[in-house]
Protein backbone atom coordinates (compact mmCIF):
# COMPACT_ATOMS: atom_id res chain seq x y z
CA UNK A 1 0.00 0.00 0.00
CA UNK A 2 1.63 3.46 -1.01
CA UNK A 3 1.23 6.44 1.21
CA UNK A 4 -1.56 8.00 -0.11
CA UNK A 5 -3.58 4.20 0.26
CA UNK A 6 -3.97 2.38 3.02
CA UNK A 7 -6.80 -0.21 4.50
CA UNK A 8 -8.23 0.13 7.87
CA UNK A 9 -11.24 -1.47 9.59
CA UNK A 10 -14.07 0.93 8.11
CA UNK A 11 -12.09 0.00 4.48
CA UNK A 12 -9.47 1.31 2.05
CA UNK A 13 -8.65 4.90 1.87
CA UNK A 14 -7.47 6.77 -0.36
CA UNK A 15 -5.50 10.12 -0.12
CA UNK A 16 -5.63 12.50 -2.87
CA UNK A 17 -5.13 15.61 -0.45
CA UNK A 18 -2.40 18.05 -2.03
CA UNK A 19 -2.78 17.04 -5.85
CA UNK A 20 -3.21 19.73 -8.32
CA UNK A 21 -6.79 20.16 -10.19
CA UNK A 22 -7.62 17.61 -11.80
CA UNK A 23 -5.75 14.91 -10.52
CA UNK A 24 -7.72 13.91 -7.38
CA UNK A 25 -10.59 13.00 -10.24
CA UNK A 26 -8.20 11.35 -11.85
CA UNK A 27 -6.94 9.08 -8.86
CA UNK A 28 -10.52 8.03 -7.74
CA UNK A 29 -11.80 7.39 -11.39
CA UNK A 30 -8.80 5.23 -11.81
CA UNK A 31 -8.67 3.44 -8.93
CA UNK A 32 -12.71 2.62 -10.05
CA UNK A 33 -11.67 1.85 -13.51
CA UNK A 34 -9.20 -0.17 -12.53
CA UNK A 35 -11.08 -2.10 -9.73
CA UNK A 36 -8.65 -1.48 -7.29
CA UNK A 37 -11.06 0.49 -5.47
CA UNK A 38 -13.86 -2.75 -4.65
CA UNK A 39 -17.03 -1.98 -3.53
CA UNK A 40 -16.38 0.65 -1.45
CA UNK A 41 -13.70 3.06 -0.07
CA UNK A 42 -12.99 6.03 1.06
CA UNK A 43 -11.63 9.48 0.18
CA UNK A 44 -9.78 11.97 1.77
CA UNK A 45 -9.56 15.47 -0.59
CA UNK A 46 -9.29 18.80 -0.05
CA UNK A 47 -12.68 20.47 -1.31
CA UNK A 48 -15.95 18.72 -2.30
CA UNK A 49 -15.24 17.64 -5.57
CA UNK A 50 -18.53 18.99 -7.26
CA UNK A 51 -17.03 18.13 -11.22
CA UNK A 52 -16.94 14.63 -9.76
CA UNK A 53 -20.46 13.14 -8.68
CA UNK A 54 -21.70 12.50 -12.33
CA UNK A 55 -18.63 10.55 -13.62
CA UNK A 56 -19.37 8.58 -10.18
CA UNK A 57 -23.09 8.35 -11.28
CA UNK A 58 -22.11 7.31 -14.77
CA UNK A 59 -19.97 4.55 -13.24
CA UNK A 60 -22.88 3.50 -10.72
CA UNK A 61 -21.56 4.58 -7.55
CA UNK A 62 -22.77 7.00 -5.00
CA UNK A 63 -21.16 9.54 -2.33
CA UNK A 64 -21.68 10.41 1.22
CA UNK A 65 -20.05 13.28 2.41
CA UNK A 66 -18.66 12.75 5.68
CA UNK A 67 -16.87 15.52 6.90
CA UNK A 68 -13.33 16.23 7.85
CA UNK A 69 -10.88 14.85 9.98
CA UNK A 70 -9.74 18.06 11.34
CA UNK A 71 -9.32 21.89 11.04
CA UNK A 72 -7.53 22.48 7.21
CA UNK A 73 -7.33 18.37 6.82
CA UNK A 74 -10.01 18.70 3.59
CA UNK A 75 -13.36 16.81 3.21
CA UNK A 76 -13.91 12.98 3.53
CA UNK A 77 -16.26 11.04 1.24
CA UNK A 78 -17.71 7.80 1.80
CA UNK A 79 -17.94 6.34 -2.06
CA UNK A 80 -19.34 3.09 -2.91
CA UNK A 81 -20.99 1.14 -5.94
CA UNK A 82 -24.36 0.48 -6.30
CA UNK A 83 -25.14 -0.92 -9.88
CA UNK A 84 -25.68 0.78 -13.07
CA UNK B 1 -26.51 22.20 11.29
CA UNK B 2 -24.20 19.39 10.46
CA UNK B 3 -20.63 18.75 10.43
CA UNK B 4 -21.07 17.59 6.98
CA UNK B 5 -23.42 20.43 6.09
CA UNK B 6 -20.76 22.95 7.33
CA UNK B 7 -18.21 21.55 5.01
CA UNK B 8 -20.62 21.36 2.03
CA UNK B 9 -21.25 25.40 2.84
CA UNK B 10 -17.68 25.57 2.97
CA UNK B 11 -16.56 24.20 -0.17
CA UNK B 12 -19.91 25.68 -2.36
CA UNK B 13 -19.11 29.10 -1.31
CA UNK B 14 -16.40 28.88 -3.74
CA UNK B 15 -19.05 28.87 -6.69
CA UNK B 16 -20.20 32.51 -7.89
CA UNK B 17 -24.01 32.86 -7.71
CA UNK B 18 -23.89 31.17 -11.47
CA UNK B 19 -25.47 34.54 -13.07
CA UNK B 20 -22.05 35.63 -12.57
CA UNK B 21 -20.36 33.89 -14.91
CA UNK B 22 -23.56 33.04 -17.07
CA UNK B 23 -24.02 36.58 -17.86
CA UNK B 24 -19.70 36.88 -19.09
CA UNK B 25 -20.56 33.59 -21.20
CA UNK B 26 -23.87 35.15 -22.41
CA UNK B 27 -21.86 38.21 -23.66
CA UNK B 28 -19.69 36.18 -25.02
CA UNK B 29 -22.04 34.36 -27.08
CA UNK B 30 -24.16 37.20 -28.26
CA UNK B 31 -20.72 39.23 -29.41
CA UNK B 32 -19.72 36.40 -31.61
CA UNK B 33 -22.93 36.38 -33.41
CA UNK B 34 -22.10 40.31 -32.92
CA UNK B 35 -18.86 40.28 -35.03
CA UNK B 36 -20.21 38.22 -37.61
CA UNK B 37 -23.46 40.40 -38.19
CA UNK B 38 -20.56 43.77 -38.25
CA UNK B 39 -18.46 41.30 -40.82
CA UNK B 40 -21.41 40.47 -42.99
CA UNK B 41 -22.68 44.51 -43.01
CA UNK B 42 -19.49 46.27 -43.00
CA UNK B 43 -17.39 43.83 -45.88
CA UNK B 44 -16.31 46.60 -47.60
CA UNK B 45 -14.73 48.57 -45.18
CA UNK B 46 -13.02 44.96 -43.58
CA UNK B 47 -10.84 44.05 -46.48
CA UNK B 48 -9.60 47.66 -47.19
CA UNK B 49 -8.90 47.87 -43.39
CA UNK B 50 -5.70 50.15 -43.07
CA UNK B 51 -5.91 50.87 -39.23
CA UNK B 52 -7.90 53.96 -37.95
CA UNK B 53 -11.42 54.48 -36.50
CA UNK B 54 -13.34 51.63 -38.64
CA UNK B 55 -16.02 49.21 -38.38
CA UNK B 56 -12.90 46.66 -38.67
CA UNK B 57 -11.71 48.11 -35.30
CA UNK B 58 -15.21 47.85 -34.05
CA UNK B 59 -15.81 44.35 -35.31
CA UNK B 60 -12.09 43.48 -33.60
CA UNK B 61 -12.62 44.86 -30.31
CA UNK B 62 -16.23 42.81 -30.58
CA UNK B 63 -14.53 39.91 -30.91
CA UNK B 64 -11.19 40.46 -28.53
CA UNK B 65 -13.39 42.32 -25.49
CA UNK B 66 -17.08 41.16 -26.05
CA UNK B 67 -16.23 37.35 -26.72
CA UNK B 68 -12.65 36.60 -25.66
CA UNK B 69 -12.16 39.07 -22.74
CA UNK B 70 -15.80 38.26 -21.28
CA UNK B 71 -14.98 34.50 -21.74
CA UNK B 72 -11.69 34.86 -19.80
CA UNK B 73 -13.13 36.94 -17.19
CA UNK B 74 -16.13 34.73 -16.55
CA UNK B 75 -14.04 31.86 -16.50
CA UNK B 76 -11.18 33.09 -14.12
CA UNK B 77 -14.11 34.68 -12.03
CA UNK B 78 -15.66 30.93 -11.57
CA UNK B 79 -12.47 28.61 -12.35
CA UNK B 80 -10.11 30.01 -10.21
CA UNK B 81 -11.25 30.12 -6.98
CA UNK B 82 -12.82 26.66 -7.51
CA UNK B 83 -9.22 25.50 -8.20
CA UNK B 84 -7.36 27.59 -5.66
CA UNK B 85 -9.66 26.43 -2.87
CA UNK B 86 -10.10 30.33 -2.37
CA UNK B 87 -13.13 32.32 -2.86
CA UNK B 88 -13.21 35.57 -4.15
CA UNK B 89 -13.62 38.00 -1.40
CA UNK B 90 -17.15 39.34 -2.73
CA UNK B 91 -18.93 39.30 -5.46
CA UNK B 92 -20.21 42.42 -6.89
CA UNK B 93 -17.37 43.40 -8.24
CA UNK B 94 -18.01 40.41 -10.63
CA UNK B 95 -20.95 42.02 -11.31
CA UNK B 96 -19.67 45.94 -11.63
CA UNK B 97 -17.08 44.58 -14.02
CA UNK B 98 -19.62 42.72 -16.46
CA UNK B 99 -21.55 46.29 -16.04
CA UNK B 100 -18.62 48.30 -17.14
CA UNK B 101 -17.34 46.02 -19.59
CA UNK B 102 -20.54 46.02 -21.11
CA UNK B 103 -21.13 49.58 -20.87
CA UNK B 104 -17.45 50.57 -22.20
CA UNK B 105 -17.86 48.38 -24.96
CA UNK B 106 -21.14 49.49 -25.90
CA UNK B 107 -19.48 52.94 -25.78
CA UNK B 108 -16.67 51.64 -28.04
CA UNK B 109 -18.49 50.47 -30.61
CA UNK B 110 -21.19 53.27 -30.97
CA UNK B 111 -18.08 55.61 -31.20
CA UNK B 112 -16.06 53.89 -33.78
CA UNK B 113 -19.32 52.98 -35.77
CA UNK B 114 -20.93 56.36 -35.25
CA UNK B 115 -17.59 58.22 -35.59
CA UNK B 116 -18.41 59.74 -32.24
CA UNK B 117 -14.91 60.37 -30.97
CA UNK B 118 -15.88 61.16 -27.07
CA UNK B 119 -18.01 58.41 -26.82
CA UNK B 120 -15.66 55.99 -28.34
CA UNK B 121 -12.89 57.91 -26.05
CA UNK B 122 -15.68 56.70 -23.05
CA UNK B 123 -15.69 53.95 -24.00
CA UNK B 124 -12.26 52.65 -24.03
CA UNK B 125 -11.95 54.40 -20.84
CA UNK B 126 -14.77 52.32 -19.11
CA UNK B 127 -12.87 49.45 -20.57
CA UNK B 128 -10.11 50.04 -19.18
CA UNK B 129 -11.48 50.45 -15.66
CA UNK B 130 -13.44 47.14 -15.95
CA UNK B 131 -10.38 45.28 -16.87
CA UNK B 132 -8.20 46.89 -14.02
CA UNK B 133 -10.92 45.97 -11.55
CA UNK B 134 -10.62 42.48 -12.89
CA UNK B 135 -7.12 42.55 -12.31
CA UNK B 136 -6.95 43.63 -9.09
CA UNK B 137 -10.17 41.10 -8.31
CA UNK B 138 -8.24 38.16 -9.65
CA UNK B 139 -4.75 39.09 -8.27
CA UNK B 140 -5.12 38.30 -4.55
CA UNK B 141 -6.46 34.78 -5.88
CA UNK B 142 -3.44 33.77 -7.58
CA UNK B 143 -1.15 34.94 -4.60
CA UNK B 144 -2.24 31.84 -2.65
CA UNK B 145 0.43 28.80 -2.40
CA UNK B 146 -0.04 25.24 -3.04
CA UNK B 147 -2.18 23.83 -5.95
CA UNK B 148 -2.31 25.12 -9.29
CA UNK B 149 0.97 26.97 -9.60
CA UNK B 150 1.51 26.90 -12.96
CA UNK B 151 -1.82 27.99 -14.17
CA UNK B 152 -1.50 30.96 -11.59
CA UNK B 153 1.68 31.66 -12.81
CA UNK B 154 0.27 31.77 -16.76
CA UNK B 155 -2.76 33.84 -15.16
CA UNK B 156 -0.19 36.18 -13.39
CA UNK B 157 1.66 37.03 -16.74
CA UNK B 158 -1.14 37.46 -18.57
CA UNK B 159 -2.88 40.24 -15.61
CA UNK B 160 0.57 42.22 -16.16
CA UNK B 161 -0.33 41.97 -20.15
CA UNK B 162 -3.35 42.90 -19.24
CA UNK B 163 -3.03 45.85 -16.92
CA UNK B 164 -0.36 47.02 -19.84
CA UNK B 165 -2.88 46.07 -22.55
CA UNK B 166 -5.69 48.72 -20.95
CA UNK B 167 -3.28 51.14 -20.37
CA UNK B 168 -2.21 50.95 -24.34
CA UNK B 169 -5.55 50.90 -25.13
CA UNK B 170 -6.87 53.58 -23.10
CA UNK B 171 -3.63 55.53 -24.93
CA UNK B 172 -4.61 55.03 -28.05
CA UNK B 173 -8.43 55.60 -27.59
CA UNK B 174 -7.21 59.35 -26.37
CA UNK B 175 -4.50 59.81 -29.09
CA UNK B 176 -7.49 59.86 -31.85
CA UNK B 177 -8.20 63.40 -29.76
CA UNK B 178 -5.02 64.67 -27.96
CA UNK B 179 -2.59 63.30 -30.73
CA UNK B 180 0.18 62.49 -28.23
CA UNK B 181 1.56 59.43 -29.51
CA UNK B 182 4.51 59.57 -31.67
CA UNK B 183 3.40 56.79 -33.96
CA UNK B 184 -0.39 55.27 -33.56
CA UNK B 185 0.54 52.36 -36.06
CA UNK B 186 3.92 51.04 -34.14
CA UNK B 187 1.65 51.41 -30.38
CA UNK B 188 -1.45 49.80 -31.83
CA UNK B 189 0.45 46.76 -32.72
CA UNK B 190 2.46 46.77 -28.94
CA UNK B 191 -1.49 46.77 -27.72
CA UNK B 192 -2.25 43.81 -30.13
CA UNK B 193 1.07 41.87 -29.42
CA UNK B 194 0.23 42.40 -25.44
CA UNK B 195 -3.30 41.68 -25.86
CA UNK B 196 -3.54 38.73 -28.28
CA UNK B 197 -0.38 36.86 -27.09
CA UNK B 198 -0.21 38.45 -23.44
CA UNK B 199 -3.41 38.86 -21.61
CA UNK B 200 -5.66 36.15 -23.72
CA UNK B 201 -2.81 34.45 -25.28
CA UNK B 202 -1.01 33.65 -21.68
CA UNK B 203 -4.65 32.91 -20.12
CA UNK B 204 -5.30 30.42 -22.71
CA UNK B 205 -2.30 28.40 -22.22
CA UNK B 206 -2.84 28.34 -18.63
CA UNK B 207 -6.27 27.35 -18.65
CA UNK B 208 -5.01 24.83 -20.73
CA UNK B 209 -2.88 23.41 -17.89
CA UNK B 210 -6.24 23.04 -15.67
CA UNK B 211 -8.82 22.37 -18.51
CA UNK B 212 -7.63 19.78 -21.09
CA UNK B 213 -6.53 17.17 -18.37
CA UNK B 214 -9.43 18.03 -16.63
CA UNK B 215 -12.15 17.21 -19.82
CA UNK B 216 -9.38 14.03 -21.15
CA UNK B 217 -9.09 12.98 -17.26
CA UNK B 218 -5.61 12.87 -17.62
CA UNK B 219 -2.66 14.17 -14.86
CA UNK B 220 -1.74 17.91 -14.51
CA UNK B 221 1.16 18.06 -17.28
CA UNK B 222 4.99 18.58 -15.99
CA UNK B 223 5.57 21.79 -14.34
CA UNK B 224 9.16 22.64 -15.36
CA UNK B 225 8.32 22.71 -19.41
CA UNK B 226 5.48 24.43 -18.23
CA UNK B 227 7.40 27.25 -16.46
CA UNK B 228 9.99 26.85 -19.69
CA UNK B 229 7.37 28.03 -21.83
CA UNK B 230 6.24 30.51 -20.03
CA UNK B 231 9.36 32.35 -19.45
CA UNK B 232 9.97 31.82 -24.14
CA UNK B 233 6.88 33.22 -24.27
CA UNK B 234 6.91 36.19 -22.21
CA UNK B 235 10.26 36.78 -23.52
CA UNK B 236 8.92 36.68 -26.90
CA UNK B 237 6.09 38.71 -25.69
CA UNK B 238 8.67 41.58 -24.52
CA UNK B 239 10.45 41.32 -27.55
CA UNK B 240 7.43 41.71 -29.82
CA UNK B 241 6.22 44.93 -27.28
CA UNK B 242 9.60 46.35 -27.51
CA UNK B 243 10.12 45.56 -31.74
CA UNK B 244 6.53 46.90 -32.28
CA UNK B 245 7.58 50.46 -30.18
CA UNK B 246 10.75 50.99 -31.66
CA UNK B 247 10.15 49.65 -34.96
CA UNK B 248 12.80 47.21 -35.08
CA UNK B 249 12.43 43.97 -37.52
CA UNK B 250 14.98 42.26 -35.68
CA UNK B 251 12.85 42.08 -32.35
CA UNK B 252 9.59 40.97 -34.02
CA UNK B 253 11.42 38.39 -35.53
CA UNK B 254 13.12 37.09 -32.66
CA UNK B 255 9.38 37.42 -30.74
CA UNK B 256 7.96 35.61 -33.26
CA UNK B 257 10.74 32.77 -33.11
CA UNK B 258 10.19 32.86 -29.28
CA UNK B 259 6.58 32.17 -29.64
CA UNK B 260 7.12 29.27 -31.80
CA UNK B 261 9.17 27.27 -29.23
CA UNK B 262 7.31 28.26 -26.53
CA UNK B 263 4.32 26.91 -28.47
CA UNK B 264 6.33 24.00 -29.40
CA UNK B 265 6.67 23.51 -25.71
CA UNK B 266 3.14 23.96 -25.03
CA UNK B 267 1.51 21.17 -27.28
CA UNK B 268 3.97 18.77 -26.67
CA UNK B 269 2.18 18.87 -23.03
CA UNK B 270 -1.00 19.43 -24.33
CA UNK B 271 -0.36 16.22 -26.91
CA UNK B 272 1.07 14.08 -23.37
CA UNK B 273 -2.18 14.83 -21.53
CA UNK B 274 -4.48 13.72 -24.75
CA UNK B 275 -2.11 10.45 -25.45
CA UNK B 276 -2.26 9.73 -21.26
CA UNK B 277 -6.30 10.76 -20.42
CA UNK B 278 -8.63 7.72 -19.79
CA UNK B 279 -11.00 9.68 -21.89
CA UNK B 280 -10.12 9.67 -25.56
CA UNK B 281 -13.15 10.48 -27.26
CA UNK B 282 -13.27 14.55 -26.77
CA UNK B 283 -15.91 15.04 -29.74
CA UNK B 284 -16.19 18.55 -31.61
CA UNK B 285 -14.79 20.49 -28.89
CA UNK B 286 -11.51 19.42 -29.61
CA UNK B 287 -11.39 19.83 -33.22
CA UNK B 288 -12.06 23.38 -32.67
CA UNK B 289 -9.63 23.46 -29.94
CA UNK B 290 -7.10 21.19 -31.85
CA UNK B 291 -7.88 23.53 -35.03
CA UNK B 292 -6.57 26.29 -32.64
CA UNK B 293 -3.22 24.72 -31.79
CA UNK B 294 -2.50 24.92 -35.78
CA UNK B 295 -3.27 28.92 -36.30
CA UNK B 296 -1.32 29.74 -33.24
CA UNK B 297 1.90 28.74 -34.66
CA UNK B 298 0.97 29.95 -38.08
CA UNK B 299 -0.11 33.16 -36.67
CA UNK B 300 3.47 33.65 -35.42
CA UNK B 301 4.57 32.37 -38.30
CA UNK B 302 2.68 34.90 -40.15
CA UNK B 303 3.70 37.69 -37.90
CA UNK B 304 7.16 36.69 -38.47
CA UNK B 305 7.20 36.92 -42.44
CA UNK B 306 5.49 40.24 -42.09
CA UNK B 307 7.70 41.56 -39.68
CA UNK B 308 10.68 40.57 -42.71
CA UNK B 309 8.50 41.77 -45.67
CA UNK B 310 8.34 38.69 -47.13
CA UNK B 311 4.18 37.85 -46.60
CA UNK B 312 2.91 40.95 -49.19
CA UNK B 313 0.99 43.30 -48.27
CA UNK B 314 -2.15 41.76 -47.57
CA UNK B 315 -0.13 39.81 -44.76
CA UNK B 316 -1.22 41.98 -42.20
CA UNK B 317 -5.04 40.72 -42.16
CA UNK B 318 -3.89 37.58 -42.72
CA UNK B 319 -2.11 37.61 -39.29
CA UNK B 320 -4.61 39.14 -37.43
CA UNK B 321 -7.28 36.32 -38.81
CA UNK B 322 -5.15 33.71 -37.69
CA UNK B 323 -4.23 35.02 -33.97
CA UNK B 324 -7.82 36.26 -33.48
CA UNK B 325 -10.16 34.43 -35.14
CA UNK B 326 -7.88 30.84 -35.69
CA UNK B 327 -6.61 30.26 -32.17
CA UNK B 328 -8.03 32.55 -29.71
CA UNK B 329 -12.01 32.21 -31.30
CA UNK B 330 -11.43 28.62 -31.81
CA UNK B 331 -9.81 27.89 -28.97
CA UNK B 332 -12.52 29.98 -26.58
CA UNK B 333 -15.92 28.42 -28.59
CA UNK B 334 -14.30 25.15 -28.17
CA UNK B 335 -13.49 24.86 -24.19
CA UNK B 336 -16.69 27.01 -23.58
CA UNK B 337 -18.89 24.50 -25.33
CA UNK B 338 -17.64 22.26 -22.56
CA UNK B 339 -17.21 24.96 -19.52
CA UNK B 340 -20.67 26.10 -19.90
CA UNK B 341 -22.15 22.40 -19.37
CA UNK B 342 -19.55 21.61 -16.65
CA UNK B 343 -20.80 25.32 -15.05
CA UNK B 344 -24.34 24.29 -14.62
CA UNK B 345 -23.65 20.63 -13.66
CA UNK B 346 -21.50 22.02 -10.83
CA UNK B 347 -24.30 24.07 -10.04
CA UNK B 348 -26.92 21.86 -10.00
CA UNK B 349 -24.84 19.18 -8.06
CA UNK B 350 -24.00 22.16 -5.54
CA UNK B 351 -27.63 22.46 -5.44
CA UNK B 352 -28.55 18.79 -4.69
CA UNK B 353 -30.50 18.78 -8.07
CA UNK B 354 -31.15 15.82 -9.80
CA UNK B 355 -27.63 14.55 -11.44
CA UNK B 356 -26.64 16.50 -14.78
CA UNK B 357 -24.61 16.24 -17.58
CA UNK B 358 -20.61 17.08 -17.96
CA UNK B 359 -20.52 16.73 -21.51
CA UNK B 360 -22.08 18.99 -24.35
CA UNK B 361 -25.08 18.26 -25.81
CA UNK B 362 -26.97 19.31 -28.82
CA UNK B 363 -24.90 18.28 -31.14
CA UNK B 364 -26.03 19.25 -33.99
CA UNK B 365 -26.24 22.78 -33.05
CA UNK B 366 -22.41 22.74 -32.14
CA UNK B 367 -21.82 20.46 -35.44
CA UNK B 368 -23.34 23.46 -37.38
CA UNK B 369 -21.25 26.03 -35.82
CA UNK B 370 -17.78 24.41 -35.99
CA UNK B 371 -18.39 23.32 -39.83
CA UNK B 372 -19.83 27.23 -40.36
CA UNK B 373 -16.38 28.79 -37.64
CA UNK B 374 -14.33 27.09 -40.26
CA UNK B 375 -16.10 27.82 -43.55
CA UNK B 376 -16.26 31.60 -42.23
CA UNK B 377 -12.72 31.60 -41.20
CA UNK B 378 -11.67 30.58 -44.86
CA UNK B 379 -13.57 32.91 -46.33
CA UNK B 380 -12.00 35.19 -44.31
CA UNK B 381 -8.95 34.47 -45.16
CA UNK B 382 -9.78 34.40 -48.87
CA UNK B 383 -11.17 37.90 -48.49
CA UNK B 384 -7.79 39.16 -46.86
CA UNK B 385 -5.27 37.41 -49.34
CA UNK B 386 -7.48 38.79 -52.12
CA UNK B 387 -9.01 41.75 -51.02
CA UNK B 388 -12.50 40.67 -52.65
CA UNK B 389 -15.27 41.62 -50.29
CA UNK B 390 -17.84 39.12 -51.14
CA UNK B 391 -15.87 36.60 -49.54
CA UNK B 392 -16.05 38.62 -46.29
CA UNK B 393 -19.55 39.31 -47.00
CA UNK B 394 -20.10 35.22 -47.13
CA UNK B 395 -18.09 34.71 -44.12
CA UNK B 396 -20.16 37.21 -42.04
CA UNK B 397 -23.19 35.06 -43.68
CA UNK B 398 -22.24 31.81 -42.99
CA UNK B 399 -20.19 32.86 -39.95
CA UNK B 400 -23.38 34.46 -37.94
CA UNK B 401 -25.52 31.03 -38.90
CA UNK B 402 -22.85 29.13 -36.69
CA UNK B 403 -22.52 31.91 -33.96
CA UNK B 404 -26.82 31.73 -34.11
CA UNK B 405 -26.31 27.80 -33.54
CA UNK B 406 -23.91 28.47 -31.08
CA UNK B 407 -26.41 30.82 -28.89
CA UNK B 408 -28.77 28.29 -28.93
CA UNK B 409 -26.90 25.60 -27.88
CA UNK B 410 -25.75 27.90 -24.63
CA UNK B 411 -29.91 28.60 -24.05
CA UNK B 412 -30.70 25.04 -24.11
CA UNK B 413 -27.62 24.43 -21.99
CA UNK B 414 -29.08 27.18 -19.24
CA UNK B 415 -32.60 25.87 -20.09
CA UNK B 416 -31.30 23.77 -16.91
CA UNK B 417 -30.72 25.76 -14.79
CA UNK B 418 -34.21 27.74 -15.44
CA UNK B 419 -35.71 24.13 -14.78
CA UNK B 420 -34.28 23.48 -11.40
CA UNK B 421 -32.75 27.02 -10.65
CA UNK B 422 -30.08 26.86 -7.52
CA UNK B 423 -30.42 29.30 -5.23
CA UNK B 424 -28.67 32.70 -5.78
CA UNK B 425 -26.10 33.58 -2.80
Amino acid sequence: MSERRWQAADGLHLDVRGLPCPEPMVEILGAIDRGDAGQAFIVHIDQEPLMLYPKLEERGWTHELLGSAGSGAGVRLSLRYSGV
Amino acid sequence: MTLAAGFLRGATSRLLPVSVPLRFFALAVLSQLGLWLTVFIYAEALTAFRGGLSPALGALHILTVGMLASTVIGASLQILPVATGKALPAVWPARLIFWLLLAGLGGFLGGVLGFRLLLFMAGGAALGLALLLFAMLIAANLWRPGAQRVAAAYAGAGLMALLATAALGVALALDFELGWIPSHARTALAHLVLGGYGFMGLTALGFSHVLVPMFALSKAPAARPAYLALAVALAGIVSGVAGALVDSTALLVAAAACGLVAVAVHLRLMRHSLQTGMRKRLGLSFVLVRGAWVALPLSLLTGGLVAVGWAGQRAGLLFGILLFGGWLQSFVTGTLQRILPMLVSMHMVAARKRKTWLEPHADRLLLVHAVAHGLALAALLIAALTGWSGAARAAGLVGSLGALAFVAFSADTAAGLLQNPPREG
